[in-house]
């Protein structure tokens, strides 16, 4: 199975991992807010040491912290090109998702959180990758999301909001005893089949929100509280 | 081209996301500029009615490392025949200077080079390096729209700062009075378009004094104020003579502070850079200054005046030769004065 190297900074710190198939030999995750400009680079040379280059680079492409997802990104294309080696991509959301342990879950992920505005996936963990239930978002709290799930699924919070116990609660869910890295989600989407393979050269983030970063008064009396937020002209 | 006799051979990438341009250039020690390119925002960020740092951002992502490997192509390079690659570390917009320096290290692992911090404002300096080697000790101008300030070139890295504005930069005063006039951005090209169709002088704007500070130091905030009052109290002039009356007031200022630091200084050649310095009437005057002092001006080529990578991969090669490193762990470094205290 070739190397891959995975990358993910939307949700505040660095996820890197390094695996041969499924198999992870080399992971790092560093949760510190703001500091992927600092740590990803050095991190993914500790890691790379002075191996070849891995046979793909994996990447998370947020939604999440902007800055962080724009560093993994950015990284990403670059090494994959320098390499020239395939860039592949997913959602961070779905490899959060992916990250829990083998369902069968639904599993509602989420990035980074400003005051009540937060990014959330919903997917379901099967045996394999994680299938999208709906499509990424930007929710507005308090208002829960719907969860479409079978009879029987647990439903599992991982990342932001597994730290609101009032969410977890009113959304009957649980959380997991250690959190997740979305890196090692990459690796179990790409032994799934699940990471597209995407432009080394054009790649961008997904944003789900305009360049423009409104005065929080300006932002509710736009998006009133009670339903999905729109992409902010994006 | 400087070709010092220790850096024959040498090839430097440099790369520039400090502001709303991503930059890449590629410099031979001996050959010169091998590879240039250039994508801005400023058509995106014209919608916003000023350089929004996360479109700049945005946009710096979007086009890295594309431009990266158009250089190369086009200066049918490979990437092991690069000595070192150079960056832009700050001053600047912290967010878009680390998509730069993000690629930058991601090029260096890979890759395997090393990699060097380069300050943006020596880098604009450094662009003088193709017209030949630096001669220190020198006047170093740097003029643009982010900054304005005078500096004793001693040596390759080693700058002291003697004066700077107290407020506005030179480039600043002249956007504002563009849009006060009702020209487009920047307004430097603009102003000095316009203002050459004048017919005779514009009204006298005054000139900023400091009074206490340094006798280099320089203020351009009270120009637009001026401006507006003079075009209030004698609407009748037209637009050109104003414009040539507010490109009068900036060449001045400038130039008295160079003509007044060639006097105190005992140096070997003035250095302009920065967008501003591309205005034909300031390269005149300074030309005309070092001159009457038995020395010579140098700019560069207007391309080479705004923010470009080919000045980044000149000032790299300084910096590799002098043992700089960026550290993978180093992060964008802003606010970053450039060179020493004042003497």
């Amino acid at each position: 199975m070739p190397r891959i190297l995975a990358l993910d900074a939307a949700a505040g710190g660095v996820s890197i991992a390094l695996a041969e198939g499924a198999r992870i030999v080399a992971y790092v995750e560093w949760r510190e807010d703001r500091m992927a400009g600092e740590r990803l680079l050095f991190w993914v040379r500790q890691i790379v040491g002075g191996a070849s280059a891995p046979g793909g680079v994996a990447v998370g492409l947020g939604p999440g912290s902007f800055t962080g997802t724009r560093v993994a990104v950015t990284a990403a294309k670059a090494l994959a090109w320098a390499w020239g080696v395939p860039l592949l991509a997913a959602s961070s959301l779905q490899a959060l998702a992916a990250a829990v342990p083998m369902g069968p879950s639904a599993v509602l992920s989420s990035t980074e959180r400003r005051g009540e505005e937060v990014y959330i996936g919903r997917y379901f963990r099967g045996q394999s990758g994680a299938e999208a239930l709906a499509e990424d978002s930007r929710w507005q709290l308090p208002n829960l999301p719907d969860m479409a799930r079978r009879p029987g699924d647990a439903l599992v919070v991982v990342g932001a909001l597994a730290a609101d116990a009032e969410f977890i609660a009113r959304m009957g869910a649980r959380t997991l005893e250690e959190e997740v890295g979305a890196a090692r989600g990459l690796v179990a989407l790409a032994t799934a089949g699940q990471l597209r393979e995407v432009d080394r050269f054009t790649l961008e983030p997904t944003y789900l929100r305009g360049p423009l970063i409104l005065p929080r008064s300006a932002m509710s009396a736009a998006h009133p509280p009670g339903r999905e937020l729109s992409n902010g002209g994006v | 081209m400087d070709e010092g006799a220790d850096g024959a051979g040498e090839l430097f990438l440099g790369i520039e996301t400090s502001c709303d341009e991503t930059a890449v250039g590629l410099v031979h020690a001996g050959q010169g500029v091998e590879g240039e390119a250039v994508a801005s925002s400023a058509g995106k960020q014209d919608r916003y009615g000023g350089i929004v740092p996360e479109v700049a951002a945005r946009e710096h992502v979007a086009v890295l490392p594309g431009l990266v490997a158009a250089v190369l192509q086009q200066a049918h390079r490979q990437p092991q025949e690069i000595t070192a690659i150079g960056v832009t570390a700050g001053p600047g917009l912290f967010g878009a200077l680390l998509v730069g320096m993000t690629a930058a290290k991601a090029l260096a692992v890979a890759w395997g080079r090393p990699l060097v911090a380069v300050h943006h404002l020596e880098a604009h300096l450094y662009a003088n390096a193709l017209s030949g080697p630096i001669m220190f000790p020198s006047l170093a101008l740097l003029v643009s729209g982010g900054h304005t300030g005078l500096w004793l070139w001693r040596g390759h890295g080693d700058l002291v700062r003697i004066g700077e504005t107290q407020d506005d930069a030179a480039g600043e005063a002249l956007d504002k009075g563009a849009r006060l006039l009702g020209l487009g951005y920047p307004g430097g090209p603009a102003i000095e378009r316009l203002a050459a169709t004048a017919e005779g002088p514009g009204p006298r704007l005054p000139i900023g004094h400091i009074r206490g500070g340094s006798p280099y130091d320089m203020s351009f905030s009270g120009l637009k104020t001026a401006l507006r009052q003079t075009v209030e109290r004698d609407p009748a002039v037209n637009a050109a003579r104003y414009a040539r009356s507010l490109q009068e007031a900036v060449v001045q200022a400038l130039a008295e502070r160079v003509d007044r630091a060639l006097d105190a200084f005992q140096v070997g050649a003035v250095y302009a850079a920065g967008g501003v310095a591309a205005n034909r009437v300031l390269q005149a005057r300074l030309t005309a200054i070092a001159r009457a002092h038995h020395i010579e001006a140098f700019v560069p080529e207007p391309r080479y005046c705004t923010d470009n990578g080919v000045m980044v991969a000149l000032a790299a090669r300084h910096g590799f030769l002098a043992g700089a490193r960026l550290s993978l762990e180093q992060g964008p470094r802003t606010p970053w004065p450039l060179g020493t205290e004042r003497l």
